[in-house]
Formats: structure tokens, C-alpha cells, sequence
């Protein structure tokens, strides 16, 4: 280690560490914490596991009221939290498993933030699959097993630094999650529970009884040390410059500013849906709609309608997610034509219909 | 002017690494915006946040962030400055940013210390263009435009 002008010289070891079982405030505040020590050449490059109270975290740009059921996150001593970074909102609780790396930009390949999050997702990948489970990425940013997503994940780059972090959902409560988090469905009943069990995926669902906490991490790490060559050794503690940055860190995250960086209305993301009655069946549209900027944040489709391949609806909701209405035609096309959609009967314009018939 | 299909624009001021374009107004005002590069290297960007007008942004806090792909990150901000407002236009619709990034501005703010000491530290020109282009070639970015 060289501490010449009181900086370490780059390590190309990885300081691996498990922060414990901790509050989301203080979970974002050593991602803050960690990001400076890294971005300020006082620390190396750093894997995190983290571990959660139960909590509904933002992405960084979402808002709360739009977001998430306030009245029952409190009722219920659900900790409300913005991320560093960005994506959508999730709910942790303490069976589930964080991940993150943060790093100077130039440990990664060089590209756009697109090639980063797939190479970063494929290394994720490759280590769940060791846990026997076929682990895949499914761009932008998800990880998914058979066309479900076992994993979200999400990044800040903050000028040469960056932080990406990842969820396993070892076990997942999606009646709970449903109550908490705003999806495209009218009614949180039996039918959207099935809705929702369709789309995601836990180790629980996939293998029974999840693995150890130690074998799902070792499987990540194995996946990051094939995919990058990286060396990585563990520690029982990060590197005390994180630490020196943890109490200010702590007191930004906690502030009633921080949670309004971004305040939009409920009102200007209402929920949507439309029928219709085409060759192949009816086809049934939920979304959630972004007034403010003309996008479908979220859209659902159903009905008695047979697609092939299984996944391929899934897919195209995952093209669709924060499309502008005007793209949509165009999304719609590229994933019939790429995907070898068999949809007998149903024809990419039915999808376009629907959806635009549900947010006209 | 241009590198690996990224527009260069000489008449506009530029921070060492190409990251934002400034250009001066006439009220001793600059308006902030992403170069051709940095719009590229984002993807499609889907958020864009300005802090409030009268806030205070000295150099490093940044004066906006955006997201793309669910990376958030920073507009670099390189001289201390007030917000004056945001382009409501880019608020509305972030991809105006991939699709003409040198007519969709992102902020006008007014430089603390006025405009001639803001954009010493910020090249133009000939200068801006090899440091552009330097960039263009060391990171292998080739650029490409949003399109709706």
C-alpha cells in the first residue's frame, strides 16, 4: 500500500464485506459513504453485501407519493428510502440479499452505460447460476430465471466512480410487496397476486429451500472473480475512510429534503386499463400512466389470448416500461419481429391499440 | 465538426473532458447542456432533475442529474453558480436531450463570480474541438442520436 499524499495507490483487490443486518438509512448512507472514500482515491474497489430491515426504497428520481402506499408503510413501521440509484421501487426485507460493487469507471470495460449493466448483470448471473438455477440477463437491467426476474439492479456514475447494486429475492411476499408498491392492477386480490407470481421469481420458488446466506454470496463472488478476473478477499469491515464519511452521509439521508428530491402527485401517475376483443381473444391492457410525461411507467397484459414463447409477454412489458407513447408502435414491431412471436391471431397493432385505447 | 459521427459545435464553451456545452447569453447569464458525447454514452435518458432557481451550485455540486437505463448520475457542474431556471421542454420530455442535444438545454444559471471567470476554466474553438476529439478516440465512442 502506498499512502503517499495520504491517498492509496489504486488496489486491484477487492475488499469484500457484509455490512450486517441494518436500517435503509443507514444501508444509503454507507452507499454515499463508500462512493466518496472510492471517488476520493481513499479507498479500493468495494463488494458489499446488504442486509435490510424491512423497507420500501425509491429509485432516485421516483416519487414517494406516486410510488409507494405511504399510509400503509407507516401503519406498519415500513422505513421509506431513496436510493443513490436509479430504477424503479422495491420492497427489502431481511430474507432478501443486496449486492453491490462500487469502483473507479476504468476497473469495467469500456462503453456505454448499456455494455456496463450487461456486463456487470451477466457476472451477477453467472454466479446464481451456480446455485443450480438458470440466471440470465434481460436488458436493460434485470436478471431473470425463465423469463422471471429473480433480480433487479440499478447504478449511480458519479463522474469517474461508479456504485451498481443488485437484489436476490432469496423469499419473496408478493401479497406484502403488492401492498406496498403501486403496480398496474385494479384490485390487490388473488388475480393480481397470480399477475405478479408470473413476472418475478424467488430462490425460494426456483430450489425449494433457499441456500445458505454464505452459498449465495459465494456464488455471486464466484460469478464477478469468472466474468472479470477481478481478485477479491474478503474483510470483516470496510475501509475506515467509508467510515469517516458514514456520520455526515447519515444526517443527508435522514433529511426531510432528501426524501423530496422528487415530489410529483399521485394524480399525475393514475391507473389505466382497456379490453379488446380480437382474433386471438380478448386482450387486456392495466398501466400505470405518467401524465407528466406521456410515458407507460408500467403496463400488464392478460386475457384469454395464447402467446408463445411464455416469456414474450413479459419481455414486451419490460421494452414498454417508462416507453413514450410514441415509441411504442415502434417497441411493439421490434419485439414481434425479434422474439418470433407466435400469437395466433393477435397482431403487434392489437397491443398498440389496447394500450393507447387505455391512456387516451 | 465532427468525430466517429459525434457533433462538435466551436462556437460553444466546453469543460476539459467534453462533458457539457456552455454557451454565453446576454443577460451574463450561461445555459448548460450535454454534448453529443455525453448523451451517447448515457442511452436513452428517461429523468432529468434541476435543482430549484436561487440555488446555490459551487463547482462539484452538480446544478442537475439525469437517468438513463436506471443509472443515475450527475451533470458535471465546473464553476460555482445560481440556478436560474430549468428548460421545461427537457423536464417534460428527457429525450429531447438524445435527440438534439445542442438545442435541448438543460438549465441557465448565473456564474457567482461572472462570466468571464466561469468560462476560464472552459475551452472553446480549436482547443475544445482536440480535446473533443482526443476524447472521441481514447474511449472509442461513436455517437449515435435518439429518435422518436
Amino acid at each position: 500500500m502506498d499512502t503517499d499524499s495520504g491517498k492509496i495507490q489504486v488496489q486491484k483487490i477487492w475488499t469484500v464485506v457484509d455490512t450486517g443486518l441494518r436500517p435503509a438509512d443507514e444501508n444509503i448512507a454507507l452507499d454515499q459513504a463508500i462512493l466518496s472514500a472510492v471517488e476520493e482515491g481513499l479507498s479500493g474497489p468495494v463488494f458489499r453485501f446488504l442486509h435490510f430491515e424491512e423497507c420500501a426504497l425509491l429509485g432516485y428520481h421516483q416519487s414517494a407519493a406516486q410510488e409507494l402506499d405511504l399510509d400503509y408503510c407507516r401503519e406498519h413501521g415500513i422505513e421509506v428510502q431513496r436510493r443513490l440509484t436509479g430504477g424503479g421501487a422495491i420492497i427489502f426485507d431481511p430474507s432478501h440479499l443486496g449486492w453491490e460493487i462500487v469502483c473507479p469507471r476504468d476497473v469495467l470495460p469500456a462503453g456505454d452505460m448499456a455494455l456496463l449493466s450487461k456486463e456487470i448483470c451477466e457476472a451477477a448471473a453467472r454466479g446464481l447460476s451456480v446455485l443450480g438455477i438458470r440466471a440470465e440477463f434481460r436488458p436493460r437491467n434485470d436478471i431473470e430465471v425463465d423469463g422471471r426476474k429473480l433480480s433487479g439492479t440499478g447504478g449511480i456514475l458519479d463522474g469517474k466512480t461508479l456504485l451498481f447494486q443488485g437484489t436476490v429475492l432469496v423469499d419473496l411476499d408478493i401479497p406484502r410487496m403488492l401492498r406496498v408498491l403501486r403496480v398496474p392492477a385494479e384490485k390487490l386480490d388473488a388475480h393480481a397476486v397470480a399477475s405478479v407470481a408470473e413476472r418475478v421469481t424467488s430462490l425460494r420458488r426456483l430450489v425449494g429451500e433457499p441456500p445458505a446466506r454464505q452459498e449465495i454470496q459465494g456464488a455471486l463472488l464466484q460469478g464477478f472473480r469468472e466474468h472479470f478476473g477481478w481478485r477479491m478477499e474478503w474483510s470483516s469491515t470496510l475501509p475506515d475512510a467509508a467510515w469517516n464519511y458514514f456520520g455526515q452521509s447519515l444526517e443527508t439521508v435522514r433529511s426531510a429534503e432528501w426524501l423530496a428530491v422528487q415530489d410529483r402527485p399521485r394524480e399525475e401517475l393514475p391507473y389505466r386499463q382497456a379490453a379488446l376483443r380480437a382474433p386471438g381473444g380478448t386482450l387486456r391492457a392495466e398501466v400505470l400512466w405518467d401524465t407528466f410525461g406521456k410515458r407507460v411507467k408500467q403496463v400488464h397484459f392478460s386475457g384469454d389470448c395464447f402467446i408463445q414463447p411464455r416469456r414474450a409477454v413479459a419481455d414486451l412489458e419490460a421494452a414498454l416500461r417508462n416507453a413514450h407513447i410514441q415509441e411504442v408502435d415502434g417497441l411493439v414491431q421490434a419485439w414481434f419481429e425479434r422474439g418470433k412471436i407466435d400469437a395466433f391471431g393477435l397482431e403487434p397493432g392489437h397491443f398498440v391499440q389496447v394500450l393507447q385505447q387505455a391512456v387516451a | 465538426m465532427e468525430c466517429n459521427g459525434c457533433e462538435f459545435r466551436a462556437e460553444l464553451y466546453y469543460d476539459r473532458e467534453c462533458q457539457i456545452w456552455v454557451r454565453r447569453e446576454e443577460d451574463a447569464t450561461l445555459t448548460v447542456g450535454m454534448t453529443d458525447i455525453s448523451q451517447s454514452i448515457a442511452g436513452k435518458i428517461l429523468h432529468v432533475r434541476v435543482r430549484r432557481p436561487g440555488t446555490r451550485r459551487p463547482v462539484g455540486k452538480p446544478v442537475a442529474t439525469i437517468e438513463s437505463g436506471k443509472w443515475a448520475g450527475p451533470v458535471p457542474n465546473v464553476f460555482d453558480c445560481i440556478i436560474e431556471m430549468a428548460n421545461e421542454d427537457v423536464l417534460e420530455d428527457p429525450n429531447l436531450l438524445n435527440i438534439e442535444p445542442y438545442e435541448a438545454w438543460i438549465a441557465r444559471v448565473r456564474p457567482a463570480d461572472g462570466v468571464d471567470v466561469a468560462l476560464q476554466d472552459l475551452v472553446t474553438g480549436d482547443e475544445a474541438f482536440e480535446l473533443y476529439r482526443t476524447r472521441c478516440i481514447r474511449d472509442d465512442i461513436h455517437c449515435e442520436r435518439g429518435v422518436r
